[in-house]
């Protein structure tokens, strides 16, 4: 028993260390840019917005630069990044598979199909009734690119892991092109769909975030209620279902809220890849492999990941490169290393 | 076979499977607080009748009865605590620890969000010493040998406290050694805990000792069943399995052991 509650305690400190590393870099990316504000007045800005500190009065340039302009956009990149991870996550625990996440997956290219459909056809005069907004069009893409890829693989009633994988690609390859063609058809817009092929978070304000937060917190809070469902599901659908999961049932709802959460994140950032692959497996790694915990931290992690990226984006590089192409490149050789992994059976 | 209260009661059951059909017309009446060994050569049908039992396949046509009541009535959850199943590819995804794993059979007795109480915990060390794997609490799943992954698989079975144990050939990577121990121990369990054991037998001399009752099936169609030492037969064994068998009894206890003839008439 004492066992047990040291375990808790070592989470609890685990939590507290990731809360306060995501809390400190958000500090420190308020206050980085062309113009550089130092942190202890970002602090002051911040609390004053938040109405915690009234005295001090802050010069308007520098609280209109970190409230309108970087605020936004650091909270975003955690919400998305942190989004993006507990989808990963979720993926991975549903399909049973450790290369699932949003990209690899193709529902990210399925809402970014969605989304550009959703700017363009009104540019050829064809109507999209009004309440199929852009992020509506985004997750139906998502959730249809999902179906599809989860149909194409399926053998009978069996998931084979690589064949996944291939599907996802191949839809996202077919949906890229897409995309691509829609961007070439729709000449002048080109700009806002390269956007979305490679992801950037240049673009977010309040109102946008207001909707990340909300779907972020259905998102996790769902995933959270069925962690142990997921767990049980690592034993394989029939030792699941002998344990009284309905996997039928927590398979649909998750996959619909992940599609919800990636919808809503590729809407307001185009396609970053890699986060929710990355992010669920450094969480395993350290803490270990039980949903109840790792879905929490995984939104942690693929917080501080995004933002720490986009703020290397922003800050540091020259030119302002899309986030979309720092994760791939980082990205990329992880889904290598998984997958070698995953060949030779060490994670099976 | 109809001694003692019923347990499962399966009439006129069909189970198809890609057009293909897989269990043809089985009737059976399973008494509680039995061992019973279902044998049949590959593919004759023992998984998926398993399969059915747990309620994971509906059957084609049918009905399968558990205590009497419509298996498809029950209740996931209901149904998790009165029946558990230890399926033959027993594996686990992601690196969970030992007890994790076994302490997932205790999943239909708590709510939700409940964690492990002392009573489960205690129930989880006591299985652990009984199969003889405490050592393993803290290992990777995925480190383990077969015969250890299958004590686990064992283990996760029995904390789940079910009233019946569907197994499927869970002996096959164990040692002689941990499979006589386990043959007991559930043995036991029967008495003690009011249990049944419903399991397919690869081994025909295995079942011989073990099984209260035996279910021979081939081509998906039950060719006989009945108490262990009234239905084994060297005719029945060549019908089943294709093989000359030649049928003794030892002299201590009387039990059956069954020799097999190498010359086979192919």
């Amino acid at each position: 028993m004492h066992k047990h509650r040291r375990n808790r305690m070592r989470l609890y400190l685990w939590g507290a260390v990731g809360f306060a590393v995501l809390l400190f870099l958000m500090l420190f990316s308020v206050s980085q840019g062309f113009m550089h504000i130092p942190i202890k007045d970002s602090a002051v800005i911040i609390m004053k917005w938040l109405g915690l500190f009234h005295n001090t009065e802050m010069p308007k340039i520098e609280t209109a630069i970190i409230l309108d302009v970087r605020l936004p956009r650091v909270l975003g990149a955690a919400l998305i990044g942190g989004s993006l991870a507990v989808s990963g996550a979720v993926l991975q625990g549903i399909l049973l598979n450790p290369l699932a996440d949003p990209y690899t997956l193709g529902l990210s290219s399925g809402a970014a199909l969605g989304a550009s459909l959703g700017l363009v056809l009104p540019m050829f005069g064809i109507v999209i009734p009004h309440f199929f907004s852009v992020e509506v069009l985004a997750f139906l893409g998502a959730a249809g690119t999902l179906l599809a890829v989860l149909f194409i693989a399926s053998t009978g009633n069996r998931l084979n892991n690589t064949n996944l994988i291939l599907a996802g690609v191949i839809v996202s390859a077919i949906l890229s092109a897409a995309i691509g063609l829609l961007k070439f058809i729709a000449d002048e817009q080109v700009s806002v769909i390269i956007f979305w092929l490679m992801g950037s978070l240049s673009e977010l304000d309040m109102a946008k975030l207001l909707i990340l937060t909300c779907t972020a917190i259905l998102g996790i809070s769902v995933s959270i209620f069925f962690s142990r469902d997921l767990n049980i599901m690592a034993m394989g659908e029939k030792t699941a279902s002998t344990l009284g999961v309905n996997i039928f049932r927590l398979r649909l709802i998750l996959l619909l809220v992940t599609s919800l959460m990636t919808a809503a994140a590729v809407s307001f950032s185009g396609i970053i890849g890699f986060i929710g692959l990355i992010a669920p497996h450094i969480v395993r790694f350290v803490i270990g492999p039980d949903n109840r915990t790792l879905l929490p931290f995984s939104f942690l992690t693929g917080a501080v990941l995004l933002l720490s990226a986009d703020t290397i984006t922003r800050v540091y590089l020259p030119a302002e490169v899309p986030v979309g192409i720092l994760t791939a490149l980082l990205g990329g050789p992880f889904f290598c290393f998984i997958f070698r992994k995953s060949i030779k059976g060490l994670i099976k | 076979m109809s001694r003692g209260p019923l347990l499962y009661s399966l009439n006129n059951i069909d189970f198809s499977y890609n057009k293909k059909k897989v269990l043809n017309n089985i009737c059976l009446q399973i008494p509680t607080g039995k061992f019973i060994g279902i044998l049949g050569p590959n593919g004759s049908g023992k998984s998926t009748l398993l399969d059915i039992l747990a309620g994971l396949h509906a059957p084609t046509s049918g009905k399968c009865e558990l205590f009497g009541k419509n298996i498809k009535e029950y209740q996931a959850l209901e149904l998790a605590k009165l029946s558990a199943m230890m399926p033959q590819d027993f594996s686990v995804r992601f690196d969970f620890k030992v007890l994790e794993v076994i302490a997932m059979g205790r999943h239909p007795h708590l709510p939700r969000f409940a964690p492990l109480q002392s009573s489960d915990y205690e129930l989880i060390e006591e299985t652990m010493k009984l199969l003889d794997i405490s050592d393993l609490a803290e290992r990777n799943i995925r480190a383990l040998s077969g015969g250890e992954q299958q004590r686990v698989a064992l283990a996760r079975v029995l904390v789940q406290t079910p009233k019946v144990l569907l197994l499927d050939e869970f002996s096959s990577n164990l040692d002689i050694y941990h499979t006589l121990t386990i043959l007991k121990l559930l043995k036991g369990k029967i008495n003690k805990n009011d249990l049944s054991i419903i399991s397919a037998v690869h081994d025909i001399n295995q079942a011989a000792v073990f099984c209260d009752e035996l279910i021979f099936i081939k081509n998906g169609e039950i060719i006989a069943e009945g108490q262990t030492e009234e239905i084994l037969s060297t005719e029945i064994i060549y019908e089943v399995y294709g093989v000359n068998a030649e049928i003794r009894y030892d002299s201590k206890n009387n039990k059956p052991y069954i020799i097999f003839n190498s010359e086979l008439n192919i």
